[in-house]
């Protein structure tokens, strides 16, 4: 535990390098082409258009309804998903750079949700237009909204690390994880409300990737903001801080030899 | 003043065999207990290292000898604070720079300047520094004017050129090095071993592992041997040889 806290603060003060290679790695992904990271912007935005074209008749919904919901719900599914299937190799991917550097490990981490981030921040621009067609929410609203940002992003950060240890170890998590991502998207309040199924299907506050969803979802659109899914989520982040950091601790000079 | 101790260090690694790094395999070995699950764990374990002790200071030029699988890599890793001993301990004061594989970390769609700049990074050069020695870089590389293309428009010769020109601009209290020669062309090659040379004056403890006797008898003042992980010789070349 007491390994895993000081390679932590260690890994956050390197900002010099985990920031710089997560700018610099988009960057590189997208050399040449000139919308650049702009691109996922532009998917995602199709998603929402696409998506919300075919379900608000599907489902029988306004489409100034529909849109809002989807924008705020594929942005934020794409960060979540994305940090949690790429974990699994977090540091598989950087074995040749774990094997060469002294670093401390847990910046790979940092490295692989500050990426995302910056895609998350390209795509956070999707929402603003839709906001700006529909309407933007309260200035209380927005606050909650970023409150429950921060306890999502507190919270990936724990499950990377976890999953990113794990997944070196067994290589069979990548795989179970991608498995698994579809099942999750449909579990998760994406193309409906919670309060559409809610009666029908009570284990939904037992997907803790629904709750965080909601923290950041609901005061964006005006559904009911319960403060207690914020504290609850904040004390699943510090079980899932101790957890992670037990594990990883324990398990972090083993790391090099399992990738 | 660099110093390093290694006092009684062993070291151990996990090989996870292929069944062994499976899920399912570690889900059943759980359930079904007992006696197969003991002996069909499929990790092996290898002892790389044995009660190593070792002091060096200013001034020690070590060549690490021994044949392949030795230890001599495991040996450096563990100095460069890579690899954690399983027992005994380790005690390094000074700075440590580590020339293992050469260009890891680069990006062979960014340019030589940003692959200086990834690179600068990962050894932790002071950034500012650098920028100033940009200058030195270019003209030591003889890259000029392809600074500013993607990398992967080079040459495999004109890579390792510009990837050695960065990883040897500073010296360090401690230098390590695993079989990091041979670099480019002939001409380059030159300009490589004198900037080799230069470094390791400049450093104030030298570890080389190497398969060539030449290299380290110009070199090293000591030789250390190992075998299967053991210490088994150490001795010392005379001046000027």
């Amino acid at each position: 535990m007491r390994e895993g806290i000081s390679d932590l603060v260690a890994a956050i003060s390197r900002r010099d390098i985990w920031l710089y290679f997560a700018i610099s790695d988009t960057k590189a992904r997208y050399a040449r082409s000139t919308l650049g990271p702009w691109w996922i912007t532009l998917g995602t935005a199709l998603g929402v258009v696409g998506l919300g074209l075919v379900w608000s008749a599907v489902m029988s919904v306004d489409l100034h309804v529909m849109l809002p919901n989807l924008a705020v719900g594929l942005v934020l599914w794409f960060m979540i998903s994305g940090v949690i299937s790429e974990s699994s190799n977090g540091f598989t991917n950087q074995a040749a750079i774990i094997r060469n550097y002294p670093l401390p490990l847990s910046l790979h981490t940092l490295r692989l949700l500050s990426k995302h981030i910056i895609n998350f921040g390209h795509n956070i621009s999707i929402v603003l237009v839709v906001f700006c067609i529909y309407g933007f929410p309260s200035l209380i609203n927005a606050g909650w909204a970023l409150l429950g940002l921060l306890l999502v992003i507190l919270n990936l950060w724990w499950i990377s690390l976890l999953v990113s240890t794990l997944g070196a170890r067994f290589r069979d998590l990548g795989p179970s994880i991608d498995a698994l991502m579809p099942i999750l998207f449909f579990l998760t309040p994406i193309l409906y409300k919670k309060s559409d199924v809610v009666s029908a299907a009570a284990w939904f506050d037992y997907n803790p990737i629904a709750t965080l969803f909601s923290l950041v979802k609901n005061p964006l659109l005006s559904l009911p903001v319960h403060s207690l899914d914020y504290a609850s989520m904040a004390v699943f982040s510090v079980v899932g801080w101790t957890l992670a950091l037990a594990v990883f601790g324990r398990h972090k000079k083993h790391i090099v030899f399992w990738i | 003043m660099a110093f390093i101790e290694l006092k009684d260090l062993s070291l151990t690694f996990p090989v996870i065999t292929e069944a062994g790094a499976s899920l399912r395999k570690q889900l059943v070995r759980m359930s079904t207990g007992g006696v197969i699950s003991s002996d069909n764990s499929h990790t092996v374990h290898i002892q790389a290292l044995k009660n190593i002790n070792l002091t060096l200071k200013d001034g020690d030029r070590v060549g690490l000898i021994g044949h392949n699988g030795s230890g001599k890599s495991t040996l450096l890793r563990t100095l460069a604070g890579i690899y954690t001993p399983t027992s005994g301990t380790r005690s390094i004061e000074g700075s440590v720079r580590a020339l293992f594989e050469l260009g890891v970390g680069t990006d062979h769609e960014l340019s030589g300047r940003a692959n200086i700049e990834r690179l600068a990074r990962l050894y932790g050069f002071p950034l500012e520094r650098v920028q100033s020695d940009i200058a030195a870089i270019e003209s030591f590389s003889g890259l000029g004017g392809y600074l500013d293309l993607p990398i992967r428009s080079y040459s495999s010769g004109m890579q390792l050129r510009l990837i050695f020109a960065i990883s040897t601009l500073y010296p360090s209290d401690i230098l390590l090095i695993d079989e990091v020669f041979g670099v480019g062309d002939e001409a380059f090659q030159e300009k490589a071993k004198q900037r080799m040379e230069s470094m390791m004056q400049s450093s104030k403890i030298v570890v080389i592992a190497s398969h060539s006797k030449e290299l380290i008898n110009k070199f090293c003042t000591k030789t250390i041997k190992l075998e299967s992980g053991n210490i088994v010789e150490v001795s010392s070349i005379g001046e000027g040889v």
